[in-house]
């Protein structure tokens, strides 16, 4: 039977060393796949989770249970926090004025790709748009929320997002037709 | 529609994950601080049991000496106070006025019966004077009659009290002068019990921002040319989109103090004090709000000493200082509705001063009022509290305060 997440907290908090290696264990790969979505080189990636597993870690002392599930969504946030710094300082968070077209009809249904082709055509959207999907989609912040985030209008935030939107969808449209052939 | 798209792909995507190399988890340990050599809490270790003995064997020495010096104080005042009981037409009053007034009724009534037979002789002595010299006038012949009569009544005093009792004036006024001291020493022999209630005033506020630790800023790589201009390559990096705020409530007390005299001006209290603590924590992390209370309980064993500095009637004014002890008996975090596991607080010393001033209601039961000033000493602990943030505290205390008298 798993560890529950308030024995690992309670171990690390109780001078265990050893449950520091079980909190990576168990979210390590998951904080990959996180990472993966924000920073489009593997290496990139690699290093973003090195970083945030140091400060995990460091920190993990301060950090306040809040029942079941609460210890996987501290780890989200600081990784997702190191992503968006590692793009930031890295690629910039450039945004496109395109505005695109109404796509909601014509939107194919996401779960016809397996989560690591959706993970894939996620990171290969460009960056500014990526970012805001990202933040919007699995971080479940508002667009009010992302453009104080990124320092861009609120407006800004959900045009970038309906522009992910698109392109996904046809890129997920190009990867279905591709399985057909 | 567009909602729905979105909870599909975040579902898509929930369990997800992807291989991360074996090697990542040594570069990792290997830049995680080493753990440290001594044991967190080895300064902690006396138990709770321990605690509470040393306080009860604390008090109890305390209380058996002061009871023990009361009572051999007590002892030599015994006769003499059957005696004012006696010979005054009062019950035996607390003020120092009122026991001058017994102690010369007491005189006058040890004296009463031997002045009678004086002053009859005296009587029939200056009236033959008084025919003697037939130009005084009547008041002249009164004042001499007063005069004299006062030095035979003195005189007669001393003989009556040989004669009778078979001990000299100055012994009497002696043995007069000791009690009377006994009887001024009887307000402040006797034991006092305190039960009070005590407060800080005012909370504190603090707001701050989190800092970026060395470790993050040499992760991030920060180039510190280009903040803000004018800024020192040494100042501090803030967490952006993160704050903490402190609020720490003032602290409320419930004492039991037992008051011992040591001498006529002096006391030593001490007893059992309880000190409620409470302080709120919001931390906003990157848009996540958590909001956590802290609830600390201490159990302290304060030592004071008073001087009693003037007294009238029923009010007595006083000045009280001394140290105390607090410790933390049990502390409680809750944060989301969770209580969170959390360490102890060290002990907590303190210092204090107080002016007080106590009225009697009825000689056994006084209301009292001490507003003073306490300072914290910093214990060194990771506990953020009130006496961290406010060392320096003023603080009034109120009580009521049973006189007993065994």
């Amino acid at each position: 039977m798993q560890e529950t997440e308030r024995q690992l907290i309670d171990a690390i908090q109780g001078g265990d060393r050893e449950a520091l290696r079980r909190l990576y264990n168990r979210f390590s790969r998951y904080a990959m796949a996180v990472a993966r979505r924000y920073v489009v080189e593997h290496e990139d990636a690699l290093d973003v989770v090195q970083d945030s597993f140091v400060n995990i870690l460091s920190c993990i002392g301060s950090f306040d249970y809040r029942g079941e599930g609460s210890l996987k969504a501290w780890v989200t946030r600081i990784v997702t926090n190191e992503a968006i710094d590692w793009v930031k300082s890295h690629e910039g968070i450039v945004l496109t004025d395109e505005i695109p077209d109404e796509t909601d009809e014509n939107v194919p249904d996401v779960e016809e790709a397996p989560p690591e082709i959706m993970s894939t055509l996620i990171r290969q959207l460009p960056v500014g748009c990526r970012t805001v999907l990202n933040l919007h989609v699995f971080e479940e912040l508002t667009h009010k929320d992302i453009a104080r985030k990124l320092g861009i209008s609120e407006k800004t935030s959900a045009s970038q997002f309906a522009y992910a939107k698109k392109l996904l969808a046809d890129m997920i449209k190009e990867y279905l037709n591709s399985q057909r052939i | 529609m567009k909602d729905e798209w979105i909870k599909k792909l975040r579902d898509q995507l929930a369990d997800y994950e992807e291989p991360v190399p074996d090697e990542l988890w040594a570069k990792i340990e290997a830049r995680l601080p080493k753990p440290t050599e001594a044991p967190k809490h080895a300064v902690r270790t006396i138990p709770l049991w321990a605690k509470w003995t040393a306080a009860a064997s604390f008090i109890g020495i305390i209380t058996g000496i002061g009871i023990l010096n009361w009572s051999q104080e007590e002892k030599p005042s015994a006769p003499f106070t059957a005696e004012v009981k006696k010979g005054s037409k009062t019950p035996m009053k607390s003020e120092e006025n009122a026991v001058d007034e017994t102690i010369s009724e007491a005189i006058v009534s040890q004296t009463d019966k031997p002045m009678k037979t004086v002053r009859g002789i005296d009587k029939i002595e200056t009236f033959d004077e008084i025919k003697a010299d037939e130009g005084n006038i009547a008041i002249a012949e009164n004042k001499a009659i007063e005069e004299e009569r006062a030095v035979e009544e003195k005189k007669s005093i001393e003989e009556s009290q040989t004669i009778e009792q078979g001990k000299t004036i100055e012994a009497v006024l002696k043995e007069q002068d000791k009690e009377m001291a006994a009887i001024r020493n009887t307000r402040h022999s006797k034991v006092g019990f305190n039960l009070y209630a005590s407060n800080g005033f005012g909370h504190q506020t603090n707001k701050n921002g989190v800092l970026m630790s060395q470790q993050m800023l040499d992760n991030y790589k920060i180039d510190r040319n280009l903040t803000t201009a004018g800024t020192r390559a040494d100042s501090p990096v803030y967490l952006y989109n993160y704050e903490e705020k402190q609020e720490h409530y003032q602290p409320i007390s419930f004492g039991l103090t037992a008051n011992i005299p040591i001498s006529s001006a002096f006391s030593l209290s001490s007893g059992v004090v309880y000190t409620h603590l409470r302080s709120d924590f919001t931390n906003v992390a990157d848009y996540l709000v958590y909001q956590k209370q802290m609830t600390l309980h201490y159990i302290g064993i304060p030592l004071n000493v008073q001087y009693h500095a003037w007294q009238w009637h029923g009010l007595n004014v006083y000045a009280t200082a001394g140290a105390q002890a607090d410790f933390n008996v049990k502390v409680r975090v809750v944060t989301g509705g969770t209580e969170v596991k959390m360490d102890k607080d060290r002990t907590q010393w303190s210092v204090g001063g107080a002016l007080g001033i106590q009225y009697d209601i009825i000689p056994q039961l006084g209301v009292y009022a001490e507003p003073g000033i306490k300072y914290y000493f910093d214990n060194g602990s990771h506990v953020h509290n009130y006496f961290k943030y406010k060392p320096t505290n003023f603080n009034l205390q109120v009580g009521l305060r049973l006189n007993i008298k065994p």
